[in-house]
């Protein structure tokens, strides 16, 4: 099976401070469609690093990135922004949502963006937002849900266009366990039935329990890879 | 469906929807923001069709009641000023010009440099010798009187006296004073007249200095048979007056001939940077404002920071989020200005139809040549280029918001 992400010998390296630091070294791994990976390890560690270099929001100091073909290593700013707007979901620890718009509204925009029409926007809309169980709550705007919800909407609308992949920068830190749970629960089953492809970085155990893979990260390297 | 096209308005209306939320997002910052373009649109508006109005009115007085459109002399009646100094074949030129069509009016008077004199005091003055009928047809002289009476009777020796002059003077209405000025023989004589009336023009300068009695009366004084020294003439159009001007002149070089602009060149200063000035008044306001908007701006950009970096993160390119900034401002100023512009429009429709009364100041004004009742005014294209001058000034005034949206960092942004 083509992986639908591989890194060739990743580094990254900030040199702005006083010190250089090598905050990625020398990753080299492949995803494939349908995993459900988490990465973890210390603070510091590379987690949000490595996942910014995957999603295309920094670009590496040296080394590839290919989604699905591309090497977005290669790719301007610009090109970047209408990469990750095609190919590339995102769920963010906080402030995912606009708090001007409603659930449904905030679910909608990528497709918007994207160009695509109304009708098929409207449908997959209440179709995502009925699959994290938000079916009654698109009216509504973010301050009007729960921390929960609002991160279940976020996971809607990455998956409402259906990206490549979704990358989740520690997603549940912010929540209490129970909420953690039915999100974590919510994105297998999506991971399931939808088939679509999940990265996360995670500190939380019960999201490392619930991986297919486990990706752990020491010092900005790569330190075990177990697939289960 | 062209596919390039599609991509590039794809989002649109989302951008809009979103800017236009956004406006509403922190209410009591944007309505204070428009609440101040309102305000200064509303006053720059009353204050620039205040000033259209007393230009206007001004112009209007000077032309229709003092300078008229055109006026002839002899070239040394302008250097000298004395008697017999006047159009050569006067009368026969007024009957010419009377027949061009595009004469409207026509008005010819003697002049006469001389002294007016009552029991106690002696003035100098100028005395315009008119036909009464002619000259009121003219500049509406009747109608200037605030006191007394318009000729009445071509046999009595009946005057039009300035009021500042009756002032100085100490005379009133049916008061006598004797006249005195050299005659085409340079001889001097004096003649009785009573006060028939008193005049107040938009020029108080004039009104000092002027005295007017019927022209035959004054050419039986100079001893002349009709004599011409100024004709004063109105054309149909306003417009047509220095191609008439000009005609005039090169028919008649050995006179001058000179228009509204010659006779009056600060109404004519007035009249071609009018306008600018007010304008420039305005700009002022606006000016002020767009620093208004530009704080507020800056800090709903600063206040959004992570919400922008996430909205690039997901992939909301560069040109999209500077025009979701733009269309903000852009919604919040004009909805503004519109309102302010359709609210001191109405102020002006109101007070063009009843008049602002400054009688307080009705003798100040007077000095200037204004009158104590002014009817605020716009031209047409004053809602337009403040329209313009507007969407200009709020998006410059966004420039530097949007590009410092522009340059945020997705992902430093979002890093918690
Ligand atoms: N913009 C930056 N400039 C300089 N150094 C940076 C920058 N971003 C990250 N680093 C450094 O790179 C290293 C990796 O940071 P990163 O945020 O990827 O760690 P992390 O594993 O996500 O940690 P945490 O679990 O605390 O979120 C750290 O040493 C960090 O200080
Ligand atoms: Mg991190």
């Amino acid at each position: 099976m083509t992986p639908v992400l591989q890194t060739q010998n990743l580094h990254k390296t900030y040199s702005e401070g006083p010190v250089a630091v090598h905050a990625l070294r020398n990753i080299n791994l492949e995803i494939h469609p349908g995993e459900f990976t988490v990465i973890v390890g210390p603070s510091g560690s590379g987690k949000t690093t490595l996942l910014n270099m995957l999603g295309g929001l920094d670009t590496p100091s040296t080394g590839k990135v290919w989604v699905a073909g591309t090497d977005i290593s290669e790719l301007n700013e610009n090109q970047l922004i209408d990469f990750r707007l095609h190919h590339i979901g995102f769920v963010f620890q906080a402030y995912n949502l606009i708090p001007v718009l409603t659930a449904e509204e905030n679910v909608s925009f990528i497709m918007d963006l994207q160009g695509r029409p109304a009708a098929e926007i409207k449908a997959r809309a209440a179709e995502v937002l009925a699959e994290v169980g938000l079916a009654d709550r698109g009216k509504n705007r973010p301050a009007e849900l729960s921390g929960g919800q609002q991160q279940r909407v976020a996971v809607a609308r990455a998956l409402a266009s259906r990206p490549q992949y979704v990358l989740a920068d520690e997603p549940t830190a912010n929540l209490d366990s129970q909420t953690a749970f039915n999100l974590l629960d919510t994105m297998k089953r999506l991971n399931e039935d939808e088939k679509m492809t999940f990265l996360f970085s995670t500190h939380d155990q019960r999201v490392i329990d619930r991986a297919t893979r486990v990706i752990t990260l020491v010092d900005g390297e790569i330190a075990s890879d177990e697939r289960r | 469906m062209n596919k390039q096209a599609n991509k590039r308005t794809a989002g649109l209306g989302f951008i809009l929807r979103l800017s236009w939320r956004n406006i509403w997002r922190n209410r009591g910052r944007s309505l204070s923001l428009m609440t101040a373009i309102f305000l200064g649109l509303v006053g720059g508006t009353f204050a620039m069709a205040m000033i259209t109005g007393f230009m206007g009115q001004r112009f209007y007085n000077a032309i229709e009641k003092q300078y008229s459109h055109l006026q002839l002399h002899s070239k040394t009646w302008l250097d000298e000023g004395q008697a017999g100094m006047m159009l050569p074949h006067g009368t026969q030129l007024e009957d010419s010009l009377r027949q061009l069509p595009a004469v409207k009016l026509l008005s010819a008077r003697s002049l006469a440099q001389g002294l007016v004199a009552s029991p106690t005091l002696t003035q100098g003055a100028e005395v315009r010798g008119v036909n009464p009928e002619a000259e009121n047809q003219l500049v509406a002289l009747s109608q200037q009187l605030i006191a007394g009476h318009y000729f009445s009777d071509s046999a009595e020796n009946q005057l039009l006296l300035g009021a500042k002059l009756a002032k100085k003077l100490k005379l009133e209405v049916g008061s006598r004073l004797v006249l005195s000025f050299p005659n085409a023989e340079q001889e001097i004589v004096s003649a009785a007249f009573r006060v028939q009336g008193l005049f107040r023009t938009a020029n108080a300068g004039f009104d000092q200095s002027t005295v007017y009695v019927q022209k035959h009366q004054l050419d039986a004084l100079l001893r002349e048979a009709q004599p011409v020294y100024e004709l004063a003439i109105r054309l149909h159009e306003l417009d047509s007056v220095p191609a008439f001007t000009a005609q005039l002149q090169a028919a008649y070089p050995q006179l001058s001939v000179r228009s509204w602009r010659e006779l009056a060149p600060e109404l004519a200063y007035m009249q071609d940077s009018g306008s600018v000035v007010s304008y420039i008044f305005v700009f002022i306001i606006l000016l002020g404002l767009s620093f208004g908007i530009l704080n507020s701006m800056l800090m709903a950009v600063y206040e959004r920071m992570r919400e922008i970096g996430m909205l690039k993160a997901l992939g909301m390119t560069k040109s999209r989020i500077f025009i979701m900034i733009m269309v903000e401002t852009l919604c919040m100023a004009l909805l503004a200005a519109l309102a302010g512009l359709a609210a001191g429009g109405v102020l002006v429709a109101i007070t063009s139809r009843t008049g602002i009364n400054l009688g307080a100041y009705a003798d100040a004004l007077a000095e200037f040549g204004y009158d104590a009742e002014l009817y605020p005014e716009l031209s047409a294209s004053y809602a337009l280029n403040i329209t313009l001058l507007v969407i200009v000034l709020s998006l410059l005034a966004a420039l530097y918001p949007a590009l410092k949206a522009l340059k945020l960092n997705a992902a430093d942004a979002i890093r918690s």
